[in-house]
C-alpha cells in the first residue's frame, strides 16, 4: 500500500500542466448548443494537436494510453487549470462510441471514425433509450429491416443528448422482430445527416432542450456500418455501458473535491439575512465538511479502483457503487449550495447562465437517473457483489 | 501508487479473523456463566501472545515492529467481531508511552502486565490547571493506567490508586467507571500528533470493520429468510437498502486506507484524511447498524441476535478520539493537498 507518485509520474503532471496553462481557452464555453459544439470541437482539436486526446485510449488508436494514475493526475491537471469538462458533445464519441469501436468495430470502421472522434470532427450522440425501454434497455422496439445491403430502421429514440450537433450516433435497434429481450439486436453507426431522421428538442426542467426525441422514418444504414454482427448488438452495447460505468465518471470524481471548495468559499462570504456569514450556521457548516469528506473519499475509491485495474487488467464491480456514490454526492452538494444561496437560488431564467448554482442543482437528477439510475445501481450491487437472490 | 493490501496483507487479515474466529466468536456475547466485560488473565495474555498490544511497537521494545498500515487492517478484523476495546486502550498506551522514552512501561502494556483504560468527558485544561471534574473510565476492570486526551496529544495517567465506582455500560462487553482523578498521577504525555491520530485511526478501522459484519450478517440472512414464499433477499425493499450498507463499506474502507497510509508518510494532508476516514467509518458503522435491525425485523431486536451489539458499541466508540463534530470541524478548516 503506497501513494507515492514515481518521478516520471511527476515530470508528467509538470509536463501537462505547462501544456494545459498554455492551451486551455479563456473565453467562457458559450450558452448556445451550436455555438457550444463548435467550442467543444475546437477544444478537442487542439488537444489532438497536443497530443493529449484521448487519455485513457490505446495508443495504437492514436489515444495517450495513460493507465492508473497518471489518469487521475490529468483529471487532476484539468481540473487545476480550469479546462473545459468533457460535454455531453464529447463525451460520447470519448467515452462510448469510441471505446466500443476499438473493442468491437472493424478495421474499416476504427480507421474512419477513430482519429476523426479524438480530433473533434466528430461528434457522437446515442440511440439506445426509447420511450418505453429506458431501465428496462432490453425492451426496445425500433426495428431495423435488412434489405439488400442495407439496415432500414424506423422507429422512436428518445433522451438523445446533443443530437442536433452530433454528426454519428451509436444506435440500437430489434433486426429479429420474433424476438424477445436481448436477443436479436442490432448495433449500427447511425449518419445524423441520413434522409428520414428527425429531431425534436423535449424541453427539460432546466429550461434549456439538451435532449430530444428522434424518429426514424425507414432511414437506410449501410449494413457495413453494423458493429460486431447482426443480432448481436447487446453484447456490443454492453461491453460500452461496462466501459462508462468503469472510468467514465472519474473526471465527475476528481472535478467534486475542487467544487466542494469552491461551495465552503461560497458559504465563507455569503451573509444570510440576520447579517452572519452562512459558514457560522453549523448545520451548513457539518453538512459542507461530511460532503468533503465523501469527496475525499470518492479519489481514495479512485486510486483503489485504478489499483484494481493494474493488477487484474479490469475495472471489479466497484463501478456501480462509484457511479451511486458520486450521483448522490453531488446531488447532496447542490442542495447545500441552494440553502447558501438563499434567497440568491430563486434568481434563476432557464438557463446556466443565469445561475449556474441553480442550474447545477436542477441538473443533479439528470446525473442520477442517466446511465443507469440510481435503483438500477443498487441492483446491479445487490446481484453483483452481494449476490442477494433474484426475483427475475 | 497502489492502494489495494499486498499479499503479505492478507495473509495478516487472515490470520487475524482465524484466531478471532476460535478464540472470540460473537457467540461468547450470549454466554451468562460471567460478566461479560470481564476479560481473564489467560485469555489477555492469549491476545498479548498473538502481538496485538503492540502491533506498531518496535521489535527491540517487544512490539511487532508493523507500521500504522498493517495495524489498522488488523483493527478492521477485530472490529468485524467486537474484539475487547482494551486491545485499543493498550496500542494507545503503549504508543504514548514509547513517545516519550518511556519504554519499560511501554513493554508492560505490550506484554499485557499492565492494562489500559480511555477517560472521557472532559477536555484537559492546558497545564497547570490539570484534571478537574468527574470522568467516564472505559475498560476500566483491571486497569493500571488510563488515556486522556488534550487538544494536540494523549496522557497517560496510573489510576491504580484511583477509587472507581463502577456504572452499567450499554455496551456489556465494556467495564465502565466513574472516578475523579490527580494530575500528579500523570505518567506520559505524548505530544506527537501521530500518538493521538493513531488513536483515531483504530476507532476507524474498528468501525469498518463492524460496518462490515452487520452488511454480511442481512445479507446472508435475506438469503435464506422467506416471506410471502421467496427469499427475502428477492425484494427491492431489502435489496436497496443492503446496496446502500455495500456502498458505505467501500467508501469507509477506501478512505481508511488512504488515511492509513497518509498516517504512515506523514503527509501534509494526514489530518483531513484520518477525520475524514473517522467520519465516514462511524456513519456507515451506525446506519449499517441500523439497517441490519431493522431488516431482520423482530428478531433483530431481541439480544438473542448480534445486530444490536455492534448498535451499542458504535455508540461508544463514537466518543472516542473526538466526537464527529470536532473531525468536521477539522475536515472544514483543512487545506486540500498541494497538488
Amino acid at each position: 500500500m503506497d501513494l507515492s507518485y514515481s518521478a516520471e509520474d511527476i515530470a508528467f503532471r509538470e509536463q501537462a500542466r505547462t501544456w494545459l496553462t498554455e492551451n486551455v481557452p479563456r473565453e467562457p464555453r458559450p450558452t448556445d448548443q451550436f455555438a457550444a459544439a463548435a467550442f467543444d470541437r475546437e477544444w478537442q482539436r487542439r488537444q489532438y494537436e497536443g497530443g493529449w486526446a484521448g487519455v485513457n485510449w490505446p495508443k495504437e488508436y492514436g489515444g495517450c494510453g495513460l493507465t492508473g494514475v497518471r489518469q487521475i493526475i490529468w483529471l487532476e491537471e484539468c481540473v487545476r487549470a480550469g479546462a473545459p469538462p468533457t460535454s455531453t458533445t464529447t463525451f460520447f464519441g470519448l467515452f462510448h462510441a469510441g471505446p466500443t469501436l476499438i473493442v468491437r468495430g472493424s478495421e474499416a470502421q476504427k480507421r474512419l471514425h477513430l482519429p476523426r472522434i479524438l480530433n473533434g470532427e466528430s461528434l457522437w450522440c446515442q440511440g439506445f433509450s426509447e420511450p418505453g425501454a429506458g431501465s428496462d434497455l432490453a425492451a426496445l422496439r425500433t426495428q431495423g429491416v435488412v434489405d439488400g445491403d442495407h439496415l432500414v430502421v424506423r422507429g422512436h429514440k428518445t433522451w438523445t443528448t446533443s443530437a442536433p450537433t452530433a454528426d454519428y450516433q451509436e444506435l440500437l435497434v430489434r433486426t429479429d422482430p420474433q424476438s424477445k429481450r436481448h436477443k436479436g439486436l442490432t448495433w449500427v453507426i447511425c449518419d445524423m445527416k441520413l434522409p428520414g431522421i428527425e429531431i425534436r428538442p423535449i424541453k427539460t426542467m432546466m429550461g434549456e432542450s439538451e435532449v430530444n426525441s428522434t424518429f426514424y422514418d425507414d432511414v437506410r444504414i449501410p449494413l457495413s456500418n453494423v458493429v460486431g454482427t447482426i443480432n448481436d448488438g447487446w453484447s456490443v452495447a454492453m461491453s460500452t455501458l461496462a466501459f462508462e460505468r468503469g472510468t467514465a465518471f472519474m473526471g465527475d470524481q476528481i472535478s467534486l473535491v475542487a467544487k466542494v471548495q469552491k461551495l465552503i468559499e461560497l458559504a465563507s462570504s455569503t451573509r444570510a439575512p440576520d447579517g452572519k456569514l452562512v459558514i457560522e450556521d453549523d448545520d451548513i457548516a457539518y453538512r459542507l465538511a461530511f460532503l468533503k469528506a465523501e469527496t475525499v473519499a470518492l479519489r481514495a475509491m479512485t486510486v483503489i479502483s485504478l489499483s484494481r485495474v493494474e493488477r487484474t487488467g479490469q475495472p471489479g464491480p466497484e463501478g456501480s457503487m462509484m457511479k451511486l456514490l458520486v450521483t448522490t454526492v453531488n446531488k447532496l452538494l447542490n442542495e447545500t449550495a441552494l440553502d447558501i444561496l438563499g434567497l440568491r437560488a430563486l434568481e434563476y431564467g432557464e438557463d446556466r447562465a443565469s445561475n449556474p448554482w441553480t442550474y447545477d442543482y436542477l441538473y443533479s437528477w439528470v446525473y442520477t437517473i442517466a446511465g443507469g439510475s440510481s435503483e438500477i445501481q443498487r441492483e446491479i450491487i445487490a446481484d453483483r457483489v452481494l449476490e442477494l437472490p433474484r426475483a427475475r | 501508487m497502489d492502494l489495494l493490501p499486498s499479499s503479505e496483507h492478507e495473509q495478516i487479515v487472515a490470520a487475524t479473523a482465524d484466531f478471532l474466529r476460535s478464540e472470540l466468536p460473537l457467540a461468547r456475547f450470549h454466554r451468562h456463566d460471567r460478566p461479560p466485560h470481564e476479560i481473564d488473565a489467560a485469555l489477555w495474555q492469549r491476545l498479548a501472545d498473538q502481538g496485538w498490544l503492540g502491533l506498531a511497537i518496535a521489535e527491540s521494545q517487544g512490539g511487532v515492529g508493523y507500521s500504522i498500515v498493517e495495524e489498522a487492517l488488523v483493527f478492521v478484523e477485530l472490529g468485524r467481531l467486537l474484539a475487547p476495546t482494551a486491545v485499543l486502550t493498550a496500542c494507545i498506551g503503549a504508543k504514548a508511552a514509547a513517545s516519550t522514552g518511556q519504554l519499560s512501561l511501554a513493554a508492560d502494556i505490550v506484554s499485557g502486565r499492565a492494562r489500559v483504560a480511555i477517560g472521557l468527558g472532559h477536555r484537559v485544561a492546558p497545564e497547570p490547571a490539570g484534571l478537574t471534574g468527574d470522568w467516564h473510565i472505559f475498560d476500566a476492570a483491571g486497569a493500571a493506567y488510563c488515556l486522556l486526551l488534550t487538544d494536540s496529544g494523549v496522557l497517560l495517567t496510573d489510576i491504580r490508586g484511583t477509587q472507581l465506582q463502577p456504572l452499567p455500560c450499554l455496551d456489556k462487553s465494556i467495564a465502565l467507571g466513574k472516578a475523579t482523578l490527580d494530575r500528579a498521577d500523570v505518567v506520559a504525555r505524548a505530544t506527537d500528533p501521530s500518538v493521538r491520530r493513531a488513536g483515531t485511526l483504530l476507532v476507524t478501522a474498528t468501525m469498518v470493520g463492524m460496518a462490515e459484519a452487520t452488511r454480511d450478517m442481512i445479507v446472508e440472512y435475506a438469503k435464506v429468510r422467506e416471506t410471502f414464499g421467496r427469499a427475502i433477499g428477492t425484494y427491492q425493499a431489502v435489496r436497496h437498502p443492503c446496496a446502500d450498507m455495500a456502498v458505505r463499506c467501500e467508501e469507509a474502507k477506501a478512505q481508511l486506507y488512504y488515511a492509513a497510509v497518509s498516517l504512515r508518510e506523514q503527509t501534509a494532508d494526514v489530518e483531513l484524511q484520518v477525520s475524514a476516514a473517522r467520519v465516514l467509518a462511524q456513519n456507515a458503522a451506525l446506519k449499517n447498524a441500523d439497517s441490519c435491525i431493522q431488516l431482520h425485523g423482530g428478531i433483530g431486536v431481541t439480544d438473542e441476535y448480534d445486530p444490536h451489539l455492534f448498535l451499542k458499541r458504535a455508540h461508544v466508540l463514537k466518543h472516542w478520539f473526538d466526537p464527529a463534530k470536532d473531525h468536521l470541524r477539522r475536515i472544514l478548516a483543512a487545506p486540500l493537498a498541494a497538488i
